[in-house]
């Protein structure tokens, strides 16, 4: 069975927030008003972490998005009460909404802090509910949420590989904030497959993970920023 | 399995919750006779086509209806019924009798096209019945539950029949 990962070069990604629209529409991410955004309770599967370093004019900005690393060793399934959050058959990290309690314990042990808690029920303006994703939920009031790497799109491409009767191509299966990346720095694959452009850039000498000595084994890596003059 | 188990028991509990007092009865637009549609080789899919090609399998238009009953096919009043709503250009409105939670996800192409099960075997027996249901959709109502999808979910080991529970639940 594939190992789904994913790779983010961080000297490619320019910060342009595509992949951060892509995942909240693709996944019908509540948007909440700006009362409740300064009061802690943004909505994001995926968001980019902004990180400015040196003095004016020598300013170098670091930009990373982080979304759900999908750790091999998940200390958040691990605190949930109802095996609410679990991890499944691919190796992914789930969370069965109807079953959440809505403790957030995961979102306490979870390191990178991708989880995101439902405060309110979701309200979509009359004009957005047309696009809205019919093979996603509405999560309810009350429940933890977080990104799935888009598990419905590989279910849909398992559906179409077996319809044209062949093995799962990676190609089949990309979540969208990997599809919509304009600057290509996102690359999604099997880990295992020594083919798959994923698995030969997580093997790069710029590869890092995400709080590695914590010993989650995240299947997202990071590809260092090249050292360029300032 | 422990996990399985576990999801399994709060489902059991929330569709026993939910299911209490939800069902109502309805008189169908039409009293369809599915057996008769049958015994004349009707298949489903002539009617519910979408149920090979899309998530759900919805009720037929009055324009679906049309193609065998655009002509007086029997002298009953059912059958004009079709005939007074197509000229009067209004919906039949069925009244939906099967219906999943919301947070269950379905894909009625999944199961009949790729997966090959007979309509019957969630439905029960539909052809066999002369006269129309008569309770609305209600939680789960007509479909067994989960321990129905579990069957084939858990017993047949199929590799396109997974237990991961996000494979239905997201």
């Amino acid at each position: 069975m594939a190992r789904w990962g994913m790779v983010i070069d961080l000297d490619r990604c320019t910060g342009c927030g595509a992949c951060v629209a892509a995942c909240k529409v693709e996944n019908n991410v509540q948007v909440v008003s700006p009362a409740e955004g300064e009061r802690g309770r943004r909505m994001h599967w995926l968001r980019l972490l902004v990180e400015a370093r040196g003095e004016y004019p020598h300013v170098e900005v670091r930009i990373a998005p982080n979304l759900c690393m999908m750790c091999e060793n998940p200390p958040c399934t691990k605190v949930c009460p109802v095996h609410a959050t679990y991890r499944g058959e691919d190796g992914l990290v789930g969370q069965i909404y109807p079953r959440c309690i809505g403790c957030r314990y995961c979102m306490a042990a979870c390191p990178y802090s991708v989880k995101a808690f439902n405060w309110g029920s979701p309200e979509w303006p009359e004009a957005l509910l047309s696009t809205l994703n019919p093979d996603v939920s509405m999560r309810p009031k009350g429940v933890v949420e977080k990104c799935t790497f888009c598990y419905h799109r590989l279910q849909l491409g398992r559906e179409k590989a077996r319809a044209e009767g062949r093995p799962l191509r990676e190609s089949d299966y990309q979540p969208a904030c990997v599809h919509s990346c304009p600057a290509d720095a996102m690359t999604f694959g099997d880990l295992d497959d020594a083919l798959s452009p994923a698995a030969q850039l997580s093997r790069s000498t710029r590869a890092t993970r995400a709080l590695e000595h914590l010993g989650t084994e995240p299947r997202v890596f990071y590809l260092e920023k090249r050292d360029a003059p300032l | 399995m422990r996990r399985l188990a576990s999801g399994m028991a709060v489902v059991a509990v929330m569709a026993a919750a939910g299911s209490a007092g939800c069902a109502r009865e309805v008189l169908q637009p039409v009293a369809f006779n599915h057996r008769l549609h049958a015994d004349n080789n009707v298949p489903c899919l002539t009617c519910h086509p979408t149920a090979a090609t899309g998530q759900g399998a919805t009720l037929p238009a009055v324009s679906v209806c049309r193609r065998c009953h655009e002509d007086v096919l029997y002298e009953a009043p059912e059958e004009a019924k079709i005939r007074l709503a197509a000229e009067s250009g209004h919906a039949l409105g069925w009244v939906p009798v099967f219906a999943l939670r919301p947070y269950v996800y379905f894909s009625h192409r999944r199961h009949v096209t790729l997966g090959k099960v007979a309509c019957a075997a969630c439905h029960g027996d539909v052809e066999r019945r002369s006269t129309p249901f008569r309770m609305a959709a209600g939680p789960f109502s007509g479909i067994r539950g989960m321990g129905a999808c579990l069957r084939c979910h858990d017993e047949s080991h199929s590799p396109y029949a997974g237990v991961d529970c996000v494979d239905c639940h997201r």
